[in-house]
């Protein structure tokens, strides 16, 4: 379950990431992304890999 | 960011028709979960469907809602919001009220999620007053339950200014703080404002710049 959970953490980062590139010229929008990507670091703080090293 | 003349270049260029086209579907989402979720909004708009609101003038026939009407809603169970709460209380995560100028305040009940709602909002105002990353924002007023200013605070912060929260100093304490923490833009009533240029003046530092 854990495993599945972290892919969809990595799923919402990539797809966060893309949309600040994006929305290069939209600061509401980057902001917004960026603030998706604050918490998507939180649930990879929260759901480590076991004897893995995190980026 | 700091060259960009708007927070959200893409709703906030769009053309009046597009811009009609939107807010009347907004409206209508909203008319209908308020209409789902208060007590107070499912008594009054109970006569009127939100497939019915197709244009501006229908709108025009939905009744007002003024404050005495939401203090009396307020009166009923939960408290302290009773019939306006559009939201199950345990999701209620912080509680502030309006200033209290026309009478007893109006209690303000916020989620996590309403209150992003309202910080997107100010966003906007304070993009558009020229607020950008690189200031360093002073914000001399206790907040306190009063809502409008933690608007001013979180929107600050999010657009990507420094936030120097200002209350609980009187003046020239705040004069003095401005002027050692370097601040360059401020967040205030026009009064207060002009208020702390008498007091820099008799402190005999208007002259006093942060650039």
């Amino acid at each position: 379950m854990i495993e599945q959970i972290r892919r969809e953490i990595e799923r919402l980062e990539e797809s966060a990431t893309r949309l600040q590139t994006l929305a290069h010229d939209n600061p509401a929008i980057l902001k917004n992304a960026e603030n998706i990507l604050t918490f998507v670091y939180i649930l990879k703080f929260i759901t480590p890999g076991k004897g893995k090293e995190e980026n | 960011m700091l060259k960009m003349k708007y927070w959200n270049p893409y709703l906030e260029t769009l053309t009046r028709e597009e811009l009609n086209k939107i807010e009347l579907s907004y409206f209508r989402n909203i008319f209908s979960y308020a209409k789902e979720h208060s007590i107070l909004y499912r008594e009054k708009l109970k006569e009127i469907d939100s497939h019915d609101i197709k244009t501006f003038e229908n709108i025009k026939k939905i009744p007002l809602t003024d404050k005495e009407e939401l203090r009396r809603y307020q009166e009923m169970e939960p408290f302290p919001y009773g019939g306006t709460l559009g939201n199950d209380i345990g999701n209620v995560t912080t509680f502030r009220q309006t200033s209290g100028t026309t009478g007893k305040p109006v209690y303000v009940p916020e989620t996590h999620e309403s209150w992003q709602w309202r910080i997107e909002a100010w966003c906007h105002i304070l993009y558009m007053a020229g607020f950008r990353p690189h200031h360093r924002v002073f914000l001399p007023f206790v907040y306190n339950v009063y809502v409008a200013f933690w608007e001013g605070h979180y929107a600050s912060e999010k657009v990507g200014c420094e936030l120097i929260p200002g209350g609980g100093l009187d003046t020239k304490g705040r004069i003095h703080k401005i002027l050692e923490i370097k601040a360059n833009a401020m967040m205030n009533t026009p009064t207060y404002g002009l208020h702390i240029a008498e007091e820099a003046k008799t402190m005999g530092r208007e002259g006093d710049r942060n650039d």
